[in-house]
């Protein structure tokens, strides 16, 4: 998956400030509005996103009651949007939060456990890594049949191992530092070491890949449900619906624009969001370009 | 040195032991038969079994591993159980759409990224400079295959310029074959370039902030004479690191813009034969794509080791 | 340096402007008349791959589509003016009882150089016999012997009369085959059709050349592709700007873009219904028959229709036919025995306490045109009050799940499949099809039908079949689509299909 590639580390600080604080600000505005959204639609929807109403099908946008006019069975364009915000926010989040997880753990274990450890989950991860991971979500859709959880787990697949290496060479640079020598020193446990000294050190770097894996969810769950192997209905995703649109009415209609510009907004936002973080709270690669 | 290289190759054939393994448990996990599938809807129980035991599908599966694993060692990818087509003809039929189509992607991308990356790592300041930054952000954010809608949009049906979709073999239509990819290739390139453009400005970036560069600019060489001179053999070890690792990547990952334009690429093969539950065809060609990544990390690993003495003594 | 730089970036911009200008000067192909009607080719585009072309082990649509009638041809045609033509059997006799059929093997060689046998049409009438698909071989179950019983006579014998068996001698039943090259049959099918496969490349195309030893006249077009493009838009695409000359079949979920681009008007429309099928809702017959029957009023017959935006191609029915088949029926309230009631369903879940009965919808995930009846179905019937759940799976596990499932691993689901009714019938619950619907009153009408000698006693036995489908609630018929095919306008002399649902290539001309 391409959209993996958004993850490697790009020194902003070159930058030019006004062009960062905008960013910045931008990628705020479009997280929180895009969160709001995906609340909203727990508690208010215009209209239910799966009921057919067969007579208002094919509604051209500004339609009386549709404000995005209606798909092929008459179902509310703006909802399903809505809906599909919610998925987006949990699956997306859900993988990139599974991913940290176990991420963190393993990247952990493989800095400060020592050579064998080390060497068993990086090489374990390049294995993880080398399988194309169009395989993985495939199978696990066949296996346990399409659906949000599915998404969600094949997510996890494709982004722990490259999550395990960012954590483990940001803590294998953590443990260079002066003060952990002296903790050793001072003979306090690896354990110890790692819960009080390594992990609050990195929780930058989690932070600014957390949103930028989820971004990468958001584009990957995209790209599955569209081709068929996502998220199903009654769940309602934004790659779904352009899988629908364009294999029901067309590619030529306009059903088949707006989850593609939602999901450009909400995932150049969040980009937006994890390069602000990364200036602000990842000092190590600050350092590093300045 | 020796050593090193014996323990990279040892640990090479260990992680294909171990990837065929997961692939195997992998896709015979996903349940479904390829006979019921053949045999489709009206098909009888004893029907579907006597054809998978003609299939030798009804074996214990260390014993169904073991074969697979055999023959691939002798060189025999097998067949497919539908069209009894071996899978190395069939691999390599799909190639001939895939490589060219993720080479020419790739290059697209090149040729955006290594001008743009460059330029916008010198002139940040520059109107141009901020534009190329803003651009490589948002195309980082479109889906690959809502890139390939639009452009087929605009390209295909607006204009009426270039095939929408579908594919002609190279010997039947050579002219007709290479319209057939001109979509794909700059759907998929001007995606990439969007984040190429990134590592290709950082790494500028990172070259510029070395002493050796600094040294040179201290000579008197303009930032770009000294980015050329000695800036540029340093930045394009890790550019060709994320090329190589991309060309793997894409042999593999083009399903979905394949999907848009309807190409019979690899990996779409390998979506159908999943679907169909070919597994010595998925098996088979999911391994060769995993034996090519690893190789290309394996080559990655020597050159380094060879360029850079440090790494092979930390190891 | 900064000009240096933003050089070498123009370099880079001019390269592309280069490269986007040869890519348009490749596009100059001209868009007026077909330009393979000068060189007597045509090219045709099919939806789905077939994955195999072996017609005696599959019996997908995508195969049957074209190998029979034009690489292999069955033993005799049915025209569609109700007369029978000669096809590998030259002729034939048939005796009084309706016991004996002798056919006289037509001097003929096939599209490899060898010559057809007696022997040849045994192993492959026997190889059909014992097909696992049941369309090939159910045709066989009256017959006792199939045997040469001259140099050039195979005679088969039945142990009763059967309508299925001579049906079944001009479909894919009869398809005659070389025995010598079997071993191929699933990349090169081989037959005495005028036409021969030169080669089929899975997910890309199937090219066909006229066959030189062709025992009829040569057909007008000499080259044949069909190319297989999967998504429907991109075909519709191709077919207007140019590159291919006609899609001969066009699912039901592009009809109303078809219309709405006005495809119908600037390229020649057929319809027909041997390709056409019943769209069905399966019901578990475990359910209280009462169940079923306020399942059954929840299906709106007209909203299934208009969903699809094109009314024109498919018709509201509660029978399980198509239009061409003499028992076929429209929506009408005789034919319907649970109308479209939402109310009356309503009052019946809350009456009889349905909404504690969970049931499962399970649906198939890749088929759009039957994700759009679920996507109806499910929240109609929820809002009826039933407690439904839906699982999307894909075909792998709906073939191990439904059509292998025992008992019967859904309540609900939806199906589109051809009309033959006999895939109903059981001679007891093991053999009993997918839908695992066992019913000895329609097996046993079926078979009636099957052995009578005349065809108003057919006919009779065959509605009387059809109402006791139609009474059970166990397949719920929802519209009956037709064939739909786009041409050329100068692509003319389509035919409709003769051999079950194959695309005839040779009557076509430019």
């Amino acid at each position: 998956m391409s959209a993996i590639a958004t993850n490697k580390p790009a020194k902003s600080r070159r930058r030019p400030r006004w062009l960062s604080n905008t960013a910045l600000l931008l990628g705020i505005v479009i997280s929180v509005a895009f969160l709001a959204i995906a609340l909203l639609s727990a508690f208010y929807l215009p209209h239910n996103p799966n009921v057919p109403r067969i007579p208002d099908r094919l509604l051209p946008a500004g339609s009386p009651g549709y404000v995005l006019g209606t798909d092929v069975l008459g179902r509310d364009i703006l909802s399903q949007l809505m809906v599909g915000a919610r998925t987006s926010l949990l699956v997306g989040a859900g993988g990139a939060l599974i991913s940290l997880i176990i991420g963190t753990v393993a990247g952990l274990s493989a800095a400060a456990f020592g050579r064998i450890a080390d060497e068993t989950i990086s090489r374990g991860a390049d294995i993880l890594l080398s399988i194309p991971g169009i395989v993985t979500a495939l199978v696990l859709a066949a296996t346990i049949g399409s659906g949000a959880l599915t998404t969600v787990l094949a997510l996890s697949a494709f982004f722990t191992p490259s999550f395990t290496r960012v954590i483990r060479s940001a803590a294998m640079s953590v443990l260079q530092e002066d003060f952990i020598t002296a903790a050793r020193l001072y003979g306090r446990p690896t354990w110890f070491i790692l819960l009080r000294h390594i992990l609050p050190n990195v929780a930058g770097v989690i932070i600014v890949q957390f949103t930028l894996f989820f971004a990468a969810g958001i584009l990957t769950e995209a790209g599955l449900s569209y081709l068929g192997v996502g998220v199903t209905r009654p769940s309602i995703s934004w790659g779904m619906m352009l899988n629908e649109a364009q294999q029901q009415v067309g590619i030529s209609s306009p059903l088949a624009m707006w989850p593609g510009l939602a999901i450009v907004t909400v995932v150049l936002g969040l980009n937006l969001l994890g390069d602000g973080l990364r200036d602000v709270l990842d000092p190590r690669l600050s350092r590093r370009g300045a | 040195m020796t050593l090193y290289i014996v323990r990279k190759l040892a640990f090479f054939l260990l992680a294909v032991f171990a990837a065929s393994i997961a692939i195997f448990l992998l896709i015979r996990g996903a349940g479904g038969n390829v006979a019921a599938i053949i045999l489709g809807k009206d098909a009888t129980a004893d029907a579907i079994n006597a054809l998978a035991q003609q299939y030798g599908l009804d074996r214990p599966m260390v014993v169904q591993y073991f074969d697979w694993i055999g023959n691939i060692f002798r060189g025999d990818l097998g067949r497919s159980f539908r069209t009894n087509e071996a899978v190395t003809d069939l691999v390599v039929s799909r190639l001939s759409i895939s490589i060219p189509l993720c080479v020419s992607g790739l290059l697209l991308g090149l040729l955006i990224a290594i001008p743009a990356g460059t330029y916008s790592a010198l002139n940040s300041d520059k109107p141009l400079g901020a534009l190329i930054t803003i651009l490589s952000q948002v195309g980082i954010a479109v889906p690959v295959f809502w890139a390939g809608i639009l452009l087929s949009l605009l390209f295909g049906v607006r204009l009426g310029w270039l095939p929408t979709g579908g594919w002609t073999n190279w010997s039947a239509d050579f002219w007709g074959a290479v319209r057939s990819l001109v979509l794909p290739i700059i759907s998929l390139g001007l995606i990439l370039g969007a984040s190429l453009t990134r590592y290709v400005r950082s790494a500028v970036l990172d070259v510029m902030n070395q002493d050796y560069v600094r040294t040179a600019r201290a000579t008197g060489m303009t930032r770009m004479e000294a980015l050329l001179q000695v800036g540029l053999r340093n930045a394009a070890l890790p550019i060709a690191t994320v090329v190589g690792l991309q060309i793997a990547e894409l042999i593999g990952g083009t399903v979905i813009i394949e999907t848009v334009f309807s190409l019979p690429g690899l990996s779409r093969m390998i979506l159908a034969n999943v679907a169909a539950r070919e597994v010595i065809v998925v098996q088979s060609t999911v391994m060769l794509i995993i034996i090519f990544v690893m190789f290309i990390n394996l080559i990655v690993d020597l050159l380094y080791g060879v360029l850079d003495p440090r790494v092979r003594l930390a190891r | 340096m900064t000009h240096t730089t933003s050089k070498a970036f123009r370099l880079g911009l001019a390269t592309l402007t280069a490269t986007a200008a040869i890519m348009t000067s490749l596009s100059g192909v001209a868009l007026a008349a077909s330009p393979r009607a000068d060189e007597g080719k045509m090219i045709l585009v099919a939806r789905q791959d077939p994955g195999t072309l072996d017609f005696t082990k599959s019996n997908l649509t995508a195969l049957r589509l074209w190998i029979p009638a034009n690489v292999v041809e069955p033993l005799i045609y049915f025209n569609k003016d109700g007369t029978v033509s000669p096809g590998v059997a030259e002729s034939w006799t048939i005796s009084d009882d309706r016991l004996t059929y002798s056919f006289n093997i037509r001097e003929a060689t096939f599209s490899n150089g060898e010559a057809l046998t007696a022997d040849d049409v045994v192993y492959s009438l026997k190889t059909m016999k014992e097909s696992p698909v049941s369309q090939n071989s159910s045709p066989y179950q009256a017959v006792s012997s199939i045997e040469k019983t001259g140099d050039r006579t195979v005679t088969v014998t039945l142990s009763r009369p059967s309508q299925n068996f001579w049906k079944g001698m001009g479909s894919t039943a009869g398809l005659i085959q070389p025995e010598a090259a079997a071993a191929t049959i699933a990349t090169n099918p081989i037959g005495t059709g005028p036409y021969k496969l030169v080669s089929y490349t899975s997910n890309s195309s199937l090219e066909f050349t006229a066959n030189e030893h062709y025992w009829g006249d040569a057909p007008a077009i000499g080259s044949v592709s069909v190319r297989i493009i999967t998504d429907g838009t991109a075909g519709l695409n191709a077919l207007e700007a140019g590159e291919v000359d006609s899609l001969p079949v066009i699912t039901i979920d592009l009809w109303e873009q078809l219309t709405a681009r006005g495809l119908d008007k600037s390229f020649s429309m057929v319809t027909y219904p041997q390709i056409g099928e019943p769209t069905f809702a399966v019901f578990n017959q475990k359910l209280d028959p009462e169940l079923r029957q306020a399942l059954a009023m929840t299906i709106d017959r007209q909203a299934y229709n208009d969903a699809f935006g094109a009314a024109w191609g498919a018709e509201n029915t509660c029978t399980f036919a198509l239009p061409n088949q003499a028992w076929y029926a429209p929506e009408s309230p005789e034919t319907c025995p649970y109308p479209y009631d939402i109310e009356g369903a309503m009052s019946l879940v809350a009456e009889k306490g349905y909404a504690n009965t969970p049931l499962e919808y399970v649906s198939l995930s890749d088929v759009p045109d039957l994700s759009l009846p679920a996507d109806i179905m499910v929240p109609t019937m929820q809002a009826a009050g039933f407690n439904m759940t839906r699982n999307a799976i894909d075909l792998a596990r709906y073939s191990q799940l439904i059509f292998q499932g025992r008992p019967p691993q859904f309540d609900v689901t939806v199906m589109s499949s051809d009309a033959d009714p006999t895939q109903w019938a059981c001679s007891d619950e093991a053999s009993a099809g997918w839908s695992t619907y066992c019913s000895a009153d329609y097996t046993q009408a079926l078979s009636d039908a099957d052995a009578a000698l005349t065809d108003e006693d057919y006919l009779a036995l065959m509605l009387k079949s059809a109402k006791i489908l139609r009474d059970e609630a166990v397949i719920v018929p929802i519209i009956a689509k037709k064939g739909v095919g786009l041409f050329e306008a100068d692509l003319k002399g389509f035919i409709e299909p003769r051999v079950a649902v194959a695309i005839e290539f040779a009557p076509l001309h430019w």
